[in-house]
C-alpha cells in the first residue's frame, strides 16, 4: 500500500487524535503534544500534517456544530479511520517484534547512567 | 469564550486581516477559530505582548501551500496558449473581411511609418560619419548690401590660414575649391578620357578633418605633393579597372596635358554628405598668393576645433577677425560666422551650397505625415479590434460558464489581437522594404530595412505596436471578466464604446482632410512653377557643353544653325539656371550683380523680352568692352536708374577716388534663374568675343533623338576626341525644384494611403453597425420604409462625423500650408476651392461607402432576418 509508512510525527499525531477522541481538533492536539512530549509545534504544522493524513485517508474530519465558544467559529474534529488504525498497529507490531528480537546480551553494556 | 465576554482577549486585527487575505476560504474558519482559542488560552498564562508574539508566529506558520487561496488554474500555460491560437485562427477566418481590412490598414500604416522614418534617419545623419563631427564647422561670410543681408557660403582663400593662426580654438583648417562649373578632361590615355567636374582642390588637412577610409595608399602622404591626386573607389575602377592605380599617371588633357600622379584611393563619398567629390588634389597658388587674398570669394573654409573648445568663444572671434583683415569694408560690413557641419544639410540655405540641401520644414512635414498615418491606422486597429471583441460578450459568458477564469479570457482575446498585430508587422515590414527598394530614385540613394540602424527603428515600433495589441485585447477581456456570467450571455450591444469610436473616426478624417489639402497645395505650387512664365523661353533648348574645345566656334554655330530642325543658337559662358558669376556693382552703395557673358544670338535664341533699349550688336565694337550691359528690371532698380536712362552713360562703380562709368544698353523683363524660393536678383549680360563654354540650341520638337545624333555628328567632326555632352535646359531647371517634385510625389502616395486607411476604418465600423442592426432594417422595411430612407438613416451619422472632422482639420491644414508656402518668394495662394474640394471629396466618399453597404443591407432578403430568435 502506498504511503503507509508513517513518519514519526505523523504517528504521534495519529496516536494523539485517537486518544483525544471525540474532541480531537487542532488546538487540543497541539496542547496535548506539548504536555506529553514537551514539544512545541507550530499550529500551522499541525494543521498541515493533519491535512496530509486526511489525504492519505488515515483520518477523517468534519466541522463540529457551531457553538458559542470561539466566537461561533466551528472547529474541525478529526477521527481516526480503519486504515489509520491499521497503520498504527502495523508500526506497533513492527516495533514490538524488533524489541523482542534484541538479545539480553545487547543491553549488558548499555546501562542507565553509564558514561 | 466569545467576543462579547468581558474577559475576551482581542487578537490583533491586522493579523486577522492578513489571514483573510491569504487563506483559503474552506479553511479560514477553523484556522481562525483555533488561533483565537489559542490566543485566549495564552493570554491567561502570559503577558499580552508575549501572547501576541506567539500569535503572530502561529499565524505565519499557516503560510503553507495547502492553505493558500487558489490563484492558479489547472491549465498549464503552453497548452492553453495553443488553444488560444486555435480559436484565434478560427475567429479570424470566420470574420475574414474585417480581419483582412484590419490587417491591411495596420500593415499600410506600419509600412508608411517605417518608410518615412528610415528616410528621415538618413536625412538626419548627414555628415555625422566624420570622426568628431560635432567639432567640424564651416565658416561663411554673408554680404551686406543696402542694409540687406545676403547669405553666401563662399569665403576668401586667406581666411583659412588666418583662422589657424589667430583663433586658438581652431585645431585644423582647410579650404575647398571646386571646379566652379569648369570641366577637366582627364584620362589615362587618349582613348580613355572623360569629363570630370567633381574635382576638389583642398589643403592637406582636409583628410584630417573629414574622415574617409583610405583603401589604397599611404594615408599620411596622400596630399603631400602638388602633383598628387586622390581618387574615390568608383573613379579608380572607371579609369584603371581592376589594376592598382597607385603611382600611375592621370593626364588633364584640357589643361595643357598636366600630369597628376595617383597617390591614393579612398572610399566613395557616402550619400549623407553635404558635398560630394570624385577626386581631391592639393591647392596651389594660381596667379596670386592665395594665402593673403581677401578679395576673391570662391573658396569654402572648414575648420575643426580642439577637443574641449567652447563654440561660443570660437564664434565671437570670427567677426573681429574679418574686420581686422578688411579695413575698407567699414560701413555696414559683411558678416562672418560659422555653421556646424552636421547642420548644413538641413538648416543651411546659403548661396553657392556645394550640394542640394534639404530643409527642416520638409523634415517636419515628413515627420508629421509619418506620425499621422501611423495614428490613423492605429486608430483603425483599435476601433476594429475593440469593436469586434465587444460584440463577443456572449461568447465570453459561455466560456465563463465552462470554467474560464479572467486569465483565460484575457489570454484568448489578447492572443487574437496580438496575432493581428504580428501578421501586420510582418506584412508591413515587407511592404516597407518593397517601398524602400522600389523608390530609390525619389531618395537618390539605396536604402533597405535591413540596415542596422533601421532594424532598431523597426524593433522599437514592433514593441510599441505589440503593446498596443496587448492593450486592445486586454481592455474588453477585463471588461467581460467582471460581468456576471448570465449578464454576459444576454448582453447584445455595448453602448459605451460607440463614443470612443466616433472620436477616433473624427480624428482619422480630420487627418485625411489635412493631407488632401496638403497634397493639393504642394501639387499646385509645383504646377505653378512648371507653368509660370520664366521670363524667357527654355523649351526645346539643348545646351551643348565644353564648346571651348572647338577650334573655330563660329564654324560650329554655322553648321548647327544650318540643320533644318534648329531654329536658332547662341553662345554663352555660363548658363542661366546653373552657376553664374557675380561681382559688386553700384555707386555709391554696392550690390551684388549676377552676370553671364553671352553673344547676342544667345539672347535672341532664348527669347528674352526687351522692355527698353536694344540687344548687343556684333557690328558695334564698344559693345564688347567695359561696362556696357544688358540688365534685368531688378538690376535696373538696384542701380537706381529709370527705363528712360537706357543708353546714357551713368556712374556705375568706383575704385578708390575715380568713378567708373558704364552704359545700360537694354533692359530685359525679369526672369527666373533660380529656385522659386529666392527672389529674382539683379542680373546682367556682357558681350565678349572670348571663347564661350556653352552653345544653346533651340530646336523644333520633332524627332528629338535623331536631332541629337545629328548634332553629335557635327560635334565629333569639329571637336576631335572630345566626348559630346549636352542637356536640356528645361530639365536642368526642373532640377531646381527637385525637392518639391519629390515631396509632391510622396505626398500624393501618402495621402491616397491615408484616405484608404480612413475609409477602411469607416467601412469596417459601418459594417459592424449595420450587421448588428439587420433585424431593425428588416422591421423598418416591413413597416414601409423605402430603401432610400434606410440608407439615409445610416449615412446621416457618418456624414455628420466627416463634417465635424473637416471643421477641425481644414483650419489646421490652412495654417500649416501657409507656413510652408511662406518659404517661397513666388507662390500660389490658398484659395477656398482647395478646402471645398477636400470637404466634398471626404463627404462624397463617406456617402459612397456607407451608402453602398447599407443599400445592400436594405435590399437583401429580409425574411431570413426576421426569422431569427
Amino acid at each position: 500500500m502506498k504511503g503507509t509508512n508513517l513518519g514519526e510525527f505523523e504517528e504521534l499525531l495519529l496516536l494523539v487524535v485517537a486518544s483525544l477522541y471525540p474532541e480531537a481538533y487542532g488546538l487540543a492536539i497541539r496542547e496535548e503534544i506539548k504536555e506529553s512530549s514537551g514539544r512545541s509545534v507550530a499550529m500551522g504544522a499541525i494543521h498541515a500534517a493533519l491535512n496530509r493524513l486526511e489525504e492519505k485517508e488515515f483520518l477523517k474530519s468534519e466541522l463540529a456544530a457551531a457553538t458559542h465558544e470561539r466566537g461561533g467559529r466551528r472547529k474541525r474534529l478529526f477521527t481516526i479511520t480503519a486504515a489509520g488504525k491499521e497503520a498504527l498497529e502495523h508500526n506497533r507490531s513492527l516495533r514490538n517484534s524488533l524489541w523482542d528480537k534484541i538479545p539480553q546480551l545487547s543491553w549488558k553494556n548499555v546501562q542507565y547512567g553509564s558514561l | 469564550m466569545e467576543a462579547s465576554d468581558p474577559k475576551y482577549h482581542r487578537p490583533p486585527k491586522l493579523a486577522l486581516r492578513i489571514l483573510h487575505w491569504f487563506c483559503n476560504e474552506r479553511l479560514v474558519e477553523e484556522i481562525e477559530g483555533d488561533l483565537d482559542e489559542y490566543y485566549q488560552l495564552y493570554s491567561e498564562r502570559y503577558p499580552s505582548w508575549r501572547a501576541k508574539i506567539y500569535y503572530w508566529f502561529h499565524l505565519f506558520s499557516f503560510l503553507r501551500p495547502y492553505a493558500l487561496k487558489n490563484k492558479r488554474q489547472n491549465s498549464k500555460g503552453l497548452v492553453m496558449f495553443r488553444n488560444h491560437l486555435k480559436f484565434s485562427f478560427r475567429y479570424l477566418s470566420k470574420h475574414r473581411t474585417n480581419s483582412l481590412l484590419n490587417v491591411m490598414s495596420l500593415s499600410i500604416g506600419i509600412a508608411c511609418f517605417l518608410f518615412i522614418f528610415i528616410y528621415l534617419n538618413g536625412e538626419l545623419s548627414f555628415d555625422t560619419y566624420h570622426e568628431d563631427s560635432d567639432r567640424i564647422h564651416r565658416v561663411a561670410i554673408d554680404f551686406m548690401q543696402n542694409g540687406e543681408r545676403i547669405p553666401d557660403a563662399t569665403t576668401p582663400p586667406a581666411l583659412a590660414p588666418a583662422l589657424l593662426e589667430n583663433v586658438p580654438e581652431v585645431a585644423l583648417a582647410t579650404r575647398v575649391f571646386p571646379t566652379w562649373g569648369g570641366k577637366y578632361l582627364m584620362g589615362v590615355s587618349e582613348d580613355r578620357q572623360f569629363y570630370e567636374e567633381q574635382v576638389y582642390r583642398v589643403d592637406p588637412d582636409f583628410l584630417k578633418i573629414f574622415s574617409y577610409k583610405v583603401v589604397m595608399g599611404n594615408a599620411d602622404e596622400l596630399l603631400s605633393e602638388l602633383s598628387n591626386i586622390v581618387l574615390t573607389e568608383s573613379m579608380a575602377k572607371k579609369y584603371f579597372g581592376e589594376e592598382n592605380p597607385i603611382g600611375k599617371e592621370l593626364t588633364i588633357f584640357n589643361r595643357d596635358n598636366r600630369k597628376k600622379i595617383v597617390s591614393g584611393v579612398i572610399e566613395d563619398v557616402p550619400f549623407n554628405s553635404h558635398f560630394a567629390f570624385d577626386f581631391i588634389t592639393p591647392l596651389h597658388n594660381v596667379n596670386r598668393d592665395i594665402n593673403s587674398d581677401w578679395g576673391w570669394y570662391n573658396y569654402y573654409t572648414y575648420v575643426k576645433l580642439h577637443n574641449g573648445s567652447i563654440y561660443a568663444d570660437f564664434e565671437e572671434k570670427l567677426q573681429p577677425l574679418y574686420l581686422a583683415n578688411n579695413p575698407r569694408d567699414s560701413i555696414s560690413p559683411n558678416i562672418m560666422y560659422s555653421q556646424p557641419v552636421e547642420d548644413i544639410h538641413l538648416k543651411s540655405a546659403l548661396k553657392w551650397e556645394l550640394g542640394t540641401n534639404s530643409n527642416m520644414s520638409n523634415i517636419k512635414v515628413f515627420v508629421s505625415i509619418g506620425v499621422f498615418i501611423l495614428l490613423v491606422s492605429l486608430i483603425n486597429y483599435l476601433n476594429l479590434t475593440i469593436g469586434g471583441l465587444v460584440r463577443r460578450a456572449k461568447e465570453a459568458g459561455v466560456r465563463k460558464s465552462f470554467g474560464a477564469v479572467r486569465a483565460n479570457l484575457v489570454g484568448q482575446f489578447v492572443t487574437e489581437s496580438v496575432m493581428v498585430v504580428v501578421i501586420s508587422l510582418t506584412v508591413g515590414g515587407i511592404l516597407a522594404e518593397i517601398f524602400l527598394t522600389g523608390l530609390t530614385e525619389i531618395f537618390g540613394r539605396e536604402i533597405s530595412l535591413f540596415d542596422p540602424a533601421n532594424v532598431k527603428t523597426f524593433a522599437i515600433l514592433a514593441v510599441c505596436v505589440l503593446a498596443l495589441g496587448v492593450f486592445a485585447g486586454l481592455y474588453p477581456a477585463l471588461h467581460f471578466a467582471s460581468l456576471g456570467e448570465i449578464k454576459g450571455m444576454l448582453s447584445k450591444r455595448k453602448g459605451g464604446l460607440l463614443d470612443l469610436k466616433r472620436v477616433l473616426l473624427i480624428a482619422q478624417f480630420a487627418i485625411s482632410a489635412i493631407m488632401i489639402v496638403g497634397t493639393m497645395v504642394v501639387y499646385q505650387q509645383l504646377m505653378y512653377f512648371k507653368n509660370s512664365d520664366m521670363g524667357f523661353n527654355m523649351d526645346q533648348v539643348l545646351v551643348i557643353e565644353n564648346a571651348s574645345v572647338v577650334s573655330n566656334q563660329q564654324t560650329l554655330k554655322e553648321r548647327v544653325t544650318q540643320l533644318s530642325f534648329v531654329e536658332s543658337a547662341g553662345y554663352s559662358d555660363g548658363v542661366v539656371g546653373g552657376l553664374n558669376w557675380t561681382f559688386m556693382l553700384g555707386y555709391p552703395e554696392g550690390f551684388l550683380m549676377n552676370y553671364t557673358v553671352v553673344s547676342p544670338d544667345y539672347l535672341e535664341a532664348m527669347e528674352f523680352e526687351f522692355l527698353a533699349g536694344r540687344n548687343f550688336d556684333k557690328g558695334i565694337e564698344t559693345d564688347r568692352i567695359g561696362l556696357n550691359l544688358i540688365v534685368n528690371e531688378t538690376a535696373l532698380r538696384a542701380m537706381n536708374l529709370e527705363l528712360g536712362e537706357v543708353g546714357e552713360s551713368v556712374v556705375m562703380s568706383s575704385q578708390g577716388d575715380s568713378l567708373i562709368y558704364g552704359r545700360v544698353l537694354g533692359v530685359v523683363k525679369d526672369f527666373h534663374f533660380s529656385n522659386f524660393k529666392s527672389e529674382i536678383k539683379p542680373y546682367a549680360f556682357f558681350f565678349r568675343d572670348d571663347e564661350a563654354q556653352n552653345l544653346a540650341v533651340r530646336m523644333t520638337s520633332t524627332n528629338v533623338r535623331e536631332n541629337i545624333e545629328q548634332l553629335e555628328a557635327i560635334w565629333n567632326e569639329l571637336a576631335v576626341g572630345v566626348p559630346f555632352e549636352s542637356y536640356f535646359l528645361d530639365q536642368s531647371f526642373a532640377e531646381l525644384h527637385r525637392t518639391e517634385e519629390r515631396l509632391s510625389d510622396v505626398m500624393l502616395y501618402l495621402t491616397v494611403l491615408s484616405i484608404f486607411i480612413s475609409f477602411i476604418g469607416m467601412f469596417a465600423i459601418a459594417n459592424i453597425i449595420i450587421k448588428s442592426r439587420l433585424k431593425e432594417v428588416a422591421v423598418r422595411k416591413a413597416l414601409g420604409a423605402t430603401t432610400g430612407q434606410v440608407v439615409n438613416m445610416f449615412t446621416k451619422n457618418f456624414v455628420l462625423l466627416v463634417v465635424i472632422a473637416n471643421a477641425i482639420g481644414l483650419p489646421v491644414a490652412y495654417l500649416t500650408m501657409q507656413e510652408w508656402l511662406a518659404d517661397f518668394s513666388y507662390r500660389t495662394s490658398l484659395g477656398p476651392a482647395l478646402f471645398l474640394l477636400a470637404l466634398i471629396l471626404t463627404i462624397g466618399l463617406a456617402y459612397l461607402i456607407v451608402g453602398v453597404r447599407s443599400f445592400r443591407a436594405a435590399n437583401a432578403d429580409l425574411t431570413e432576418r426576421l426569422r431569427d430568435e
